[in-house]
């Protein structure tokens, strides 16, 4: 530390008098910076986007019954105790009614058409805020009123994703399976960013109960107010209710969990690789650096700088360039960033744009930080250990 | 007479080469060299009078024997004893300078001294008392590649005295200097030796300069040919 001031002269210097050599260190590890930073934020942005799609469509909490039973018992009763729960923000139940659907000529394969509380799932899921033609069910809309998803409207005029689908206005006709017929006017189309909800029909759960009280109460979604409590309200939800089952958002959806641990172990090689190669442009840079100083070395050696000098004017470069390097590795990267915010990329599974995670980028710098200092470390302790009279002739 | 404050006592050094064959370079030698004496070490090139100086200083190991500093065997010092020594008891003058090239004539003297524990003002003020010593002071900003052979030797010169080290080692301090420089780096060594009663070990070819010397001691085939007090020189 008494030495600071005279080893931070030093390597000034020395980044000054080879300015061309240092801007390029500084621009190769801020673009190794800047990848560290996207690979994650890619990450936390793939997170957001799936998450976003699966609780856009079934809440934080998926309550459903047990295979041998079609709806849940006393499902009032649950909503009443689930309401009472601690980080409970909303509840919301729905009916199903199994059939097939009718448009023209067109079948569409078995169907599971759903009931809602169009009250209640709006604080519970946000469907309502989906809606991307018409608009959303409400209370006043006749008995009549359907909404579609994006993809199951897709299906029925033209080729898949194509552009064209049903309209809003157009009718189409439910067949149930005891062989009942109802038709039903298209009020709205729903693109949920989620399979699951772009696949499906909704209307009035009292509606879907007309056609068949088999699947009443079918399912309850919970909505949490604490992302940290999902967890906790689940397990909450599962010991007093034993006879349904309970999943949060990430087990009701498995293909999420899988397309996020790819998309992890994807990001942490990626990461990997790049730490590496961080810790070895500085290790070479020092190591270069330190073998044309070699004789400088030996000098202030018999001048007698200790070894701990020696290795801290190295140590103290090779952080420098990744303190420098990651700072500018940031301004290119909040560049990306503002550009992905502003210009989304729409995808079938949710509009994704990359997210800043604070707490993985700190861990990153951290990390960056170690393997720079080893990176200086280890070329440095080696020259220091060289003797004297050897380093002083290699002039 | 005084004790000695540098004893060689049946010092060897042999460099050892990449095939089967070796260099003896000191072959046993015994030397003595005492308080505030100014010594000059004379022999032909390759005569093993750098080695004694690197030993000295502490930049290299004998092979055997032992140097004796004010009675103690300095190549036995652990590493830390070892800085200590190089930075407390031995200025050092190479015969390429040896300056530090990202610093400025005036911060290669604070960079000596601060390494010994004195602080930056303290450090400048004394840095340019020396400078003005040596007619330096208007060049005390210049880096060594802005100045001539004979400034950066003088600058070198400053920095071995900064250190109030007991005694100063010079290899051959004016063989990259012309005439001119080399009288004026003659007559700083003489002068400091007599105003700051510090003892001077001068590595020469020159006879000449060999001559200012109390005693001359001449190096033959690594070892101690002959040793010409003064008077007789």
């Amino acid at each position: 530390m008494r030495h600071l001031f005279l080893i931070l002269t030093f390597v000034f210097r020395d980044f000054s008098k080879a300015r061309v050599v240092f801007s390029l260190v500084i621009f190769s590890l801020a673009i190794a910076s800047t990848s560290i930073l996207a690979t994650n934020s890619i990450l936390a942005g793939f997170q957001e986007m799936l998450s976003k799609g699966v609780k856009g469509w079934i809440g934080d909490i998926l309550i459903i019954p047990t295979e041998e039973k079609p709806s849940i018992e006393h499902a009032n009763d649950i909503v009443s105790d689930i309401k009472t729960l601690q980080y409970v923000d909303a509840v919301s139940v729905r009916s199903s009614a199994e059939g097939t659907f009718k448009y023209k000529d067109k079948m569409s394969s078995p169907f599971s058409l759903i009931g809602i509380d169009t009250l209640a799932e709006a604080y519970t899921t946000g469907l309502p805020s989906t809606v991307i033609k018409g608009r959303f069910l409400d209370t006043t809309m006749d008995s009549e009123s359907i909404i579609l998803g994006l993809n199951f409207a897709d299906s029925f005029i033209g080729g898949p994703y194509d552009g064209s689908s049903l309209a809003v206005g157009e009718k189409i006709q439910f067949i149930h399976n005891d062989g009942s017929v109802k038709e039903y006017t298209i009020k709205g189309i729903i693109d949920g960013k989620n399979f699951l909800a772009n696949f499906s029909a909704m209307l009035q759960k009292e509606e879907a109960e007309k056609i068949s009280l088999e699947r009443r109460n079918s399912s309850i979604l919970v909505k949490v107010s604490d992302e940290s409590k999902i967890e906790e309200v689940k397990k909450t939800i599962a010991q007093r209710h034993p006879g349904v089952i309970v999943h949060n958002w990430i087990e009701e959806s498995g293909y999420v969990e899988g397309i996020m641990q790819t998309v992890y172990f994807i990001t942490s090689l990626i990461s990997s690789l790049l730490i590496f190669s961080v810790f070895f442009i500085i290790a070479i840079v020092i190591f270069i650096n330190i073998s044309q100083k070699k004789r400088q070395i030996g000098i202030m050696k018999s001048m007698g700088a200790t070894t701990s000098f020696i290795v801290s004017i190295y140590v103290l470069e090779s952080i420098l360039y990744f303190i420098f390097s990651f700072l500018f590795g940031l301004l290119l990267f909040s560049i990306i960033h503002t550009y992905s915010n502003a210009h989304s990329v729409a995808l079938l599974i949710g509009d994704f744009h990359t997210i800043l995670d604070w707490g993985k980028n700190i861990l990153y710098f951290f990390i960056l930080l170690l393997s720079a200092f080893l990176g200086g470390l280890i070329p440095a302790y080696f020259a220091s250990k060289q003797k004297i009279i050897d380093t002083i002739r290699s002039a | 007479m005084s004790e000695p404050i540098i004893q060689f006592k049946n010092v060897t050094k042999i460099y050892s080469g990449s095939d089967v064959s070796s260099t003896l370079a000191l072959n046993g030698i015994d030397l003595d060299i005492y308080p505030n004496e100014f010594v000059a070490i004379t022999g032909s090139s390759g005569s093993g009078k750098s080695t004694i100086l690197n030993l000295i200083g502490l930049l290299d190991d004998p092979t055997s024997g032992e140097i004796l500093y004010n009675g103690k065997n300095i190549h036995r010092l652990n590493e830390q004893e070892k800085n200590m020594f190089r930075l407390q008891s031995i200025g050092f003058i190479f015969q390429f300078f040896n300056l530090i090239d990202n610093y400025t004539a005036l911060e290669n003297i604070i960079f000596q001294l601060e390494l010994q524990g004195k602080n930056y003002n303290q450090s400048k003020e004394k840095a340019l008392e020396i400078l003005h010593y040596l007619h330096l002071e208007n060049q005390a900003h210049l880096y060594p590649k802005n100045l001539s052979g004979g400034e950066q030797q003088r600058v070198a010169i400053g920095r071995a005295l900064a250190k109030e080290s007991p005694f100063i080692i010079a290899d051959e301090p004016t063989a990259h200097l012309d005439s001119k420089n080399s009288q004026d780096v003659m007559d700083i060594f003489l002068h400091i030796q007599k105003t700051f009663r510090r003892t001077l070990i001068l590595v020469t070819h020159e006879p000449a300069q060999a001559k200012l010397a109390d005693r001359q001691i001449v190096i033959r085939d690594g070892k101690v040919a002959e040793i010409i007090p003064k008077n007789i020189a």
